[in-house]
C-alpha cells in the first residue's frame, strides 16, 4: 500500500519535471547515457531528500533544478567522467547559441523559444557559464575578460531581461 | 548597505544560479529571513530561471521513465528493509549476548553434570562388577552344594529303597582292613559300589566288580578309586548271590583273576 503510493508520487514527479531536469542535465553533460544516469540520481536525490526542502530558501522547482544542476556539474568534474569523456568544452555549448535552441522539444515552450533567441549574446553567455557551466564569479570574469563587479551586474541584467520575456508570457 | 542596493547588486540572481560562495550564501539567507523583499525578489528571479530551464526542456528516452520509477521505488523499499534489518541487528547483538551467556552457563552445568554422573557411573560400575562376582561365586557355590546334595540325596534314596540290598565286601586277606559296600536293586537291576577303604591297585591295574551266581562270575564293571566318598554306578546285574572285587589289567577282564581277589561278600 505504502509502496504503491510512493510509486504514484514518483510518477507524478517524473511526468512533471523529467523533461526540464533532463534539459538542464543534458546541457551540462552533453552525453545521452551519462545524462540519463544523472537524471536517475537526481530523481533519487529529490525523492529521498524531499523532507529537506525548505520553502523559505526558494521555490520547489528551483530546488529540484539545483539538485539536477549540481549533480551534473559534479559528474563532469569527476574522474569517472573525464576518463569517459574528453571533457567537452563547456564553451562549445555556451557559445553555440543555435545548439541550445535545437535541444528544445517541449511544445509548450516553443513560443518562448523565439523570445529567448532574442536574448543578447552577452546575457546568454553569463547564464550559461554561471548556471550551466558551474563557473565561479571570478572564473567567469576571467573567461569573459570582464571585471568581477560586471559579472554581478550582467547577471542581474540578464535575468531582468528573461523576466520581461516570461513576464509577458505569464500575463498572456 | 541599503537593502534595495543589495538586491540591485545582482546577488539574488547569483544566488538563484548557485554561484555564490558559501559565505555570501549564508549572508544572503540571513538577509532573506530579515527582509521579505529579498525573498520576494528571489522568487521572481527563480521563476525567470525556471522558465529559462523549461524552454530548454529535453524529453529523455521514453523507456527511462519506468527504469527511474522502478529504481526509486526499489530504493524506497531498500530503506525500509534496511531500517528493519538494523533493528534486527541490534536485537541480534543482545540476543547473541544472552545466547553466549546461556551457552556458557549450560556448558558449565553440563561439564559438572558430566563429571558427577561419570563419577557415579564409575562407582556404580565398580559395585556392579563386585556384585556380579559375588553373584557368580554364590551361583558356583550353589551349584556345588546342589550337586553334592543331589549326589547325596540319590545315594540316600538308593539306600532307603526297600528293594535295595546292601552287601558288605570284606577283605580276602583278613589281616588287611579293606572294605566296600555294594548296593543292588534286584528289580531295577541297578548296581552301586561304595568304597570304604581300598589301596591303590597299582600301575596299569583297575578294580573290577563281579556278580557271582552259584559260583559263576558275571562282569559288573570296572571302577576307580574316587576322590570323594560318593558311590559309583556300575553295570546292571540281573541276578547275584555273592559279590567279589579283583584287581585286573586296565580295561578289565572277561574272567576274574581269582588269585587277585581282594574283597568278597558273604554268600547270601
Amino acid at each position: 500500500m505504502l509502496l504503491a503510493r510512493e510509486a504514484k508520487g514518483i510518477e507524478i514527479l517524473y511526468d512533471n519535471y523529467s523533461a526540464a531536469l533532463y534539459g538542464v542535465i543534458h546541457r551540462i553533460i552533453q552525453n545521452d547515457e551519462i545524462a540519463e544516469d544523472v537524471l536517475q540520481e537526481t530523481f533519487l536525490k529529490i525523492w529521498n531528500n524531499f523532507g529537506q526542502y525548505d520553502s523559505v530558501k526558494g521555490r520547489l522547482f528551483s530546488w529540484m533544478i539545483n539538485i539536477a544542476r549540481n549533480g551534473a556539474i559534479d559528474k563532469i568534474r569527476s574522474k569517472e567522467f573525464s576518463s569517459q569523456q574528453k571533457n567537452q568544452d563547456i564553451e562549445k555549448t555556451v557559445f553555440s547559441g543555435s545548439d541550445v535552441l535545437n535541444t528544445v522539444y517541449n511544445p509548450d515552450t516553443i513560443g518562448l523559444r523565439q523570445m529567448v533567441q532574442k536574448l543578447d549574446q552577452e546575457y546568454r553567455q553569463i547564464i550559461e557559464l554561471l548556471f550551466f557551466g558551474g563557473y565561479s564569479q571570478s572564473a567567469a570574469a576571467d573567461k569573459l575578460n570582464i571585471p568581477l563587479g560586471t559579472v554581478k551586474t550582467r547577471s542581474r541584467a540578464a535575468l531582468q531581461k528573461l523576466r520581461t520575456y516570461f513576464g509577458k508570457e505569464e500575463s498572456r | 548597505m541599503d537593502i534595495k542596493e543589495y538586491i540591485a547588486s545582482g546577488v539574488v540572481e547569483l544566488y538563484a544560479m548557485g554561484t555564490l560562495s558559501s559565505e555570501e550564501k549564508k549572508e544572503f539567507e540571513q538577509k532573506m529571513l530579515i527582509y521579505p523583499e529579498v525573498a520576494t525578489e528571489l522568487k521572481i528571479v527563480q521563476e525567470a530561471l525556471e522558465n529559462y530551464v523549461l524552454v530548454n526542456s529535453r524529453n529523455p528516452r521514453p523507456s527511462l521513465r519506468a527504469e527511474i520509477i522502478a529504481s526509486a521505488t526499489e530504493s524506497e523499499s531498500d530503506k525500509m528493509t534496511k531500517s528493519k534489518v538494523r533493528k534486527m541487528d541490534s536485537n541480534h547483538k543482545l540476543t547473541y549476548k544472552y545466547l553466549i551467556a546461556a551457552s556458557l552457563a549450560a556448558l558449565l552445568i553440563s561439564t559438572f553434570a558430566s563429571w558427577f554422573f561419570y563419577k557415579n557411573w564409575n562407582d556404580a560400575e565398580d559395585r556392579y562388577v563386585s556384585a556380579l562376582n559375588e553373584k557368580n561365586q554364590i551361583a558356583l557355590n550353589y551349584n556345588l552344594v546342589k550337586n553334592t546334595f543331589e549326589h547325596t540325596y540319590s545315594d540316600l534314596m538308593l539306600m532307603r529303597d526297600e528293594n535295595a540290598k546292601v552287601m558288605m565286601l570284606m577283605p580276602v586277606d583278613s589281616t588287611k582292613h579293606f572294605q566296600a559296600r555294594v548296593y543292588w536293586n534286584k528289580y531295577s537291576r541297578e548296581t552301586y559300589i561304595d568304597i570304604l577303604s581300598l589301596p591303590d591297585p597299582g600301575e596299569g591295574k583297575q578294580y573290577q566288580l563281579w556278580a557271582l551266581t552259584a559260583g559263576n562270575p558275571v562282569d559288573a564293571g570296572i571302577f576307580i578309586l574316587p576322590n570323594d566318598a560318593g558311590m559309583q554306578r556300575l553295570k546292571n546285574i540281573i541276578e547275584a548271590d555273592q559279590w567279589a572285587v579283583t584287581i585286573e589289567p586296565t580295561g578289565g577282564s572277561l574272567n576274574p583273576s581269582l588269585d587277585q581277589m581282594i574283597l568278597v561278600s558273604k554268600n547270601s
